[in-house]
Protein backbone atom coordinates (compact mmCIF):
# COMPACT_ATOMS: atom_id res chain seq x y z
CA UNK A 1 0.00 0.00 0.00
CA UNK A 2 1.24 3.29 -1.14
CA UNK A 3 0.15 6.41 1.29
CA UNK A 4 1.22 10.46 0.87
CA UNK A 5 2.27 10.79 4.59
CA UNK A 6 5.16 12.71 4.39
CA UNK A 7 3.53 14.99 1.91
CA UNK A 8 0.83 15.89 3.77
CA UNK A 9 2.78 16.42 6.56
CA UNK A 10 5.35 18.58 4.89
CA UNK A 11 2.07 20.53 3.13
CA UNK A 12 0.91 20.78 7.25
CA UNK A 13 4.48 21.41 8.30
CA UNK A 14 4.41 18.35 10.93
CA UNK A 15 7.31 16.91 12.58
CA UNK A 16 7.00 13.06 12.74
CA UNK A 17 6.90 13.42 16.24
CA UNK A 18 4.39 15.99 16.07
CA UNK A 19 2.02 13.56 13.84
CA UNK A 20 2.63 11.10 16.21
CA UNK A 21 1.72 13.22 19.49
CA UNK A 22 -1.27 14.18 17.72
CA UNK A 23 -2.82 11.00 17.28
CA UNK A 24 -1.26 9.03 20.29
CA UNK A 25 1.12 6.64 18.55
CA UNK A 26 5.39 6.44 18.64
CA UNK A 27 7.62 8.19 16.20
CA UNK A 28 8.72 5.46 14.73
CA UNK A 29 5.20 4.01 13.92
CA UNK A 30 4.56 6.84 11.88
CA UNK A 31 7.73 6.39 10.33
CA UNK A 32 7.13 2.79 9.54
CA UNK A 33 4.09 3.80 7.76
CA UNK A 34 5.90 6.20 5.85
CA UNK A 35 8.79 3.70 4.58
CA UNK A 36 5.56 1.22 3.76
CA UNK A 37 6.92 -1.19 6.43
CA UNK A 38 3.69 -0.97 8.21
CA UNK A 39 -0.29 -1.01 7.26
CA UNK A 40 -2.19 0.95 10.09
CA UNK A 41 -5.76 -0.45 11.38
CA UNK A 42 -8.57 1.06 9.72
CA UNK A 43 -8.71 3.08 13.15
CA UNK A 44 -5.63 4.79 13.05
CA UNK A 45 -5.66 5.78 9.56
CA UNK A 46 -8.81 7.62 10.35
CA UNK A 47 -6.89 9.44 12.89
CA UNK A 48 -4.65 10.55 10.49
CA UNK A 49 -7.45 11.12 7.58
CA UNK A 50 -9.31 13.61 10.24
CA UNK A 51 -5.44 15.91 11.19
CA UNK A 52 -5.29 16.31 7.43
CA UNK A 53 -8.64 16.55 6.84
CA UNK A 54 -8.94 14.62 3.74
CA UNK A 55 -10.21 11.11 3.24
CA UNK A 56 -8.57 8.09 3.86
CA UNK A 57 -8.44 6.91 0.21
CA UNK A 58 -6.61 10.33 -0.45
CA UNK A 59 -3.71 9.46 1.62
CA UNK A 60 -3.80 5.68 1.16
CA UNK A 61 -4.19 4.02 -2.14
CA UNK A 62 -3.95 0.42 -2.85
CA UNK A 63 -0.70 -0.48 -4.52
CA UNK A 64 -0.84 -3.24 -7.44
CA UNK A 65 0.91 -5.76 -5.89
CA UNK A 66 -1.90 -5.50 -3.10
CA UNK B 1 14.48 -23.22 49.23
CA UNK B 2 11.14 -25.13 48.78
CA UNK B 3 9.53 -21.58 50.04
CA UNK B 4 10.93 -20.04 47.06
CA UNK B 5 9.75 -22.71 44.90
CA UNK B 6 6.20 -22.27 46.08
CA UNK B 7 6.55 -18.11 45.92
CA UNK B 8 7.62 -18.64 42.16
CA UNK B 9 5.14 -21.15 41.36
CA UNK B 10 2.35 -18.54 42.76
CA UNK B 11 3.79 -15.78 40.78
CA UNK B 12 3.60 -17.35 37.29
CA UNK B 13 0.02 -17.94 38.03
CA UNK B 14 -0.88 -14.44 39.05
CA UNK B 15 0.94 -13.02 36.50
CA UNK B 16 -0.91 -15.03 34.06
CA UNK B 17 -4.23 -14.25 35.45
CA UNK B 18 -3.59 -10.56 35.38
CA UNK B 19 -2.64 -10.35 32.08
CA UNK B 20 -5.20 -12.46 30.42
CA UNK B 21 -8.21 -10.84 31.46
CA UNK B 22 -11.98 -12.25 31.57
CA UNK B 23 -12.27 -11.35 27.90
CA UNK B 24 -9.90 -13.43 27.27
CA UNK B 25 -12.25 -16.50 27.39
CA UNK B 26 -14.98 -14.68 24.73
CA UNK B 27 -13.06 -15.68 21.87
CA UNK B 28 -14.29 -12.22 20.38
CA UNK B 29 -10.60 -10.79 18.34
CA UNK B 30 -12.11 -7.35 18.90
CA UNK B 31 -12.72 -7.81 22.78
CA UNK B 32 -9.56 -9.92 23.55
CA UNK B 33 -6.35 -7.82 24.50
CA UNK B 34 -3.34 -8.81 26.73
CA UNK B 35 -3.32 -6.36 29.61
CA UNK B 36 0.01 -5.54 30.04
CA UNK B 37 1.90 -4.62 33.17
CA UNK B 38 3.31 -1.10 33.39
CA UNK B 39 6.65 0.43 32.05
CA UNK B 40 8.07 0.56 34.79
CA UNK B 41 7.76 -3.45 35.48
CA UNK B 42 10.94 -3.55 33.08
CA UNK B 43 13.33 -1.53 35.40
CA UNK B 44 11.82 -4.20 38.06
CA UNK B 45 12.87 -7.14 36.32
CA UNK B 46 16.03 -5.82 34.99
CA UNK B 47 16.72 -5.71 38.77
CA UNK B 48 15.72 -8.78 39.75
CA UNK B 49 17.87 -10.19 37.42
CA UNK B 50 20.99 -8.18 38.74
CA UNK B 51 19.94 -9.33 41.79
CA UNK B 52 19.84 -12.76 40.90
CA UNK B 53 23.32 -13.21 39.31
CA UNK B 54 24.79 -11.18 42.14
CA UNK B 55 23.43 -13.68 44.87
CA UNK B 56 24.25 -16.83 42.83
CA UNK B 57 28.23 -15.04 42.16
CA UNK B 58 27.99 -14.60 45.92
CA UNK B 59 26.42 -17.53 47.46
CA UNK B 60 26.14 -20.11 44.25
CA UNK B 61 28.73 -23.16 46.61
CA UNK B 62 26.38 -22.87 49.63
CA UNK B 63 23.33 -23.31 47.70
CA UNK B 64 22.34 -26.95 46.40
CA UNK B 65 20.80 -26.47 42.74
CA UNK B 66 21.99 -22.74 42.11
CA UNK B 67 22.06 -22.97 38.85
CA UNK B 68 18.46 -24.27 38.96
CA UNK B 69 17.56 -21.71 40.76
CA UNK B 70 19.09 -18.58 39.05
CA UNK B 71 17.48 -19.68 35.59
CA UNK B 72 14.07 -20.25 37.41
CA UNK B 73 14.55 -16.47 38.78
CA UNK B 74 15.71 -15.21 35.40
CA UNK B 75 13.08 -17.00 33.26
CA UNK B 76 10.52 -15.13 35.77
CA UNK B 77 12.10 -12.09 35.05
CA UNK B 78 12.29 -12.06 31.75
CA UNK B 79 8.35 -13.29 31.29
CA UNK B 80 7.35 -10.05 33.00
CA UNK B 81 9.74 -7.86 31.01
CA UNK B 82 7.94 -9.35 27.40
CA UNK B 83 4.70 -8.42 29.33
CA UNK B 84 5.11 -4.73 30.36
CA UNK B 85 4.01 -1.89 28.34
CA UNK B 86 6.85 0.29 26.08
CA UNK B 87 7.32 4.07 26.95
CA UNK B 88 4.66 4.90 24.10
CA UNK B 89 2.69 1.85 23.27
CA UNK B 90 0.73 1.56 20.43
CA UNK B 91 -1.06 -0.73 17.81
CA UNK B 92 2.10 -1.05 15.98
CA UNK B 93 4.62 -1.74 19.24
CA UNK B 94 1.78 -4.92 20.20
CA UNK B 95 1.86 -6.21 16.47
CA UNK B 96 5.34 -6.50 16.66
CA UNK B 97 5.11 -8.34 20.07
CA UNK B 98 2.36 -10.79 18.84
CA UNK B 99 4.85 -11.49 15.70
CA UNK B 100 7.90 -12.03 18.06
CA UNK B 101 5.75 -14.17 20.55
CA UNK B 102 4.77 -16.54 17.63
CA UNK B 103 8.36 -16.56 16.59
CA UNK B 104 9.48 -17.60 19.73
CA UNK B 105 6.58 -20.10 20.01
CA UNK B 106 7.89 -21.73 16.71
CA UNK B 107 11.76 -21.92 18.21
CA UNK B 108 10.33 -23.08 21.45
CA UNK B 109 7.83 -25.79 19.92
CA UNK B 110 10.70 -26.89 17.42
CA UNK B 111 13.35 -27.21 19.79
CA UNK B 112 11.63 -29.21 22.10
CA UNK B 113 9.95 -31.28 19.99
CA UNK B 114 12.95 -32.34 18.23
CA UNK B 115 15.25 -32.77 21.63
CA UNK B 116 12.31 -34.46 23.24
CA UNK B 117 12.09 -36.81 20.06
CA UNK B 118 16.02 -37.50 21.06
CA UNK B 119 14.91 -38.13 24.59
CA UNK B 120 12.86 -41.11 24.10
CA UNK B 121 15.40 -43.12 23.29
CA UNK B 122 17.74 -42.31 26.37
CA UNK B 123 18.02 -43.14 29.93
CA UNK B 124 15.70 -40.92 32.17
CA UNK B 125 18.44 -39.40 34.25
CA UNK B 126 20.52 -38.70 31.23
CA UNK B 127 17.80 -37.33 29.06
CA UNK B 128 18.85 -34.12 27.13
CA UNK B 129 15.37 -32.45 27.93
CA UNK B 130 15.45 -32.52 31.64
CA UNK B 131 14.28 -30.28 34.03
CA UNK B 132 17.46 -28.09 33.92
CA UNK B 133 17.29 -27.53 29.89
CA UNK B 134 13.77 -27.30 29.69
CA UNK B 135 14.34 -24.58 31.85
CA UNK B 136 17.13 -22.92 29.73
CA UNK B 137 14.85 -23.43 26.40
CA UNK B 138 12.25 -21.47 27.90
CA UNK B 139 14.54 -18.68 28.99
CA UNK B 140 16.02 -18.84 25.27
CA UNK B 141 12.55 -18.85 23.69
CA UNK B 142 11.81 -15.67 25.73
CA UNK B 143 15.41 -14.27 25.27
CA UNK B 144 14.61 -14.62 21.42
CA UNK B 145 11.26 -13.06 21.69
CA UNK B 146 13.01 -10.22 22.79
CA UNK B 147 15.74 -9.82 20.57
CA UNK B 148 13.38 -10.22 17.51
CA UNK B 149 11.09 -7.42 19.58
CA UNK B 150 13.86 -5.11 20.08
CA UNK B 151 15.87 -5.49 16.78
CA UNK B 152 12.78 -5.01 14.74
CA UNK B 153 11.90 -1.33 16.66
CA UNK B 154 15.49 -0.45 16.21
CA UNK B 155 15.72 -0.82 12.61
CA UNK B 156 12.22 1.37 12.64
CA UNK B 157 13.67 4.14 14.29
CA UNK B 158 16.95 3.92 12.16
CA UNK B 159 15.35 4.31 8.69
CA UNK B 160 13.53 7.50 8.63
Amino acid sequence: MRNTLKIERAIKNLTQDDLAKLIGVSRQTINSIETGRYVPSTVLALKISEVFEKSINEIFQLDVND
Amino acid sequence: MAGYSFIVFVIYFGIVLYIIPKSGFEFDIYKIKFRLFPHWFKTIALFWIVFSILIYILFSSSIEKSNEYLVCAINLALFVFLFSKQKNEDEFSEQIRFKSFTYSFAYFVALTGAFGAISINQNETHSILNNFNLHVLVGVSMLMSLLYFYITLYKMKKEI
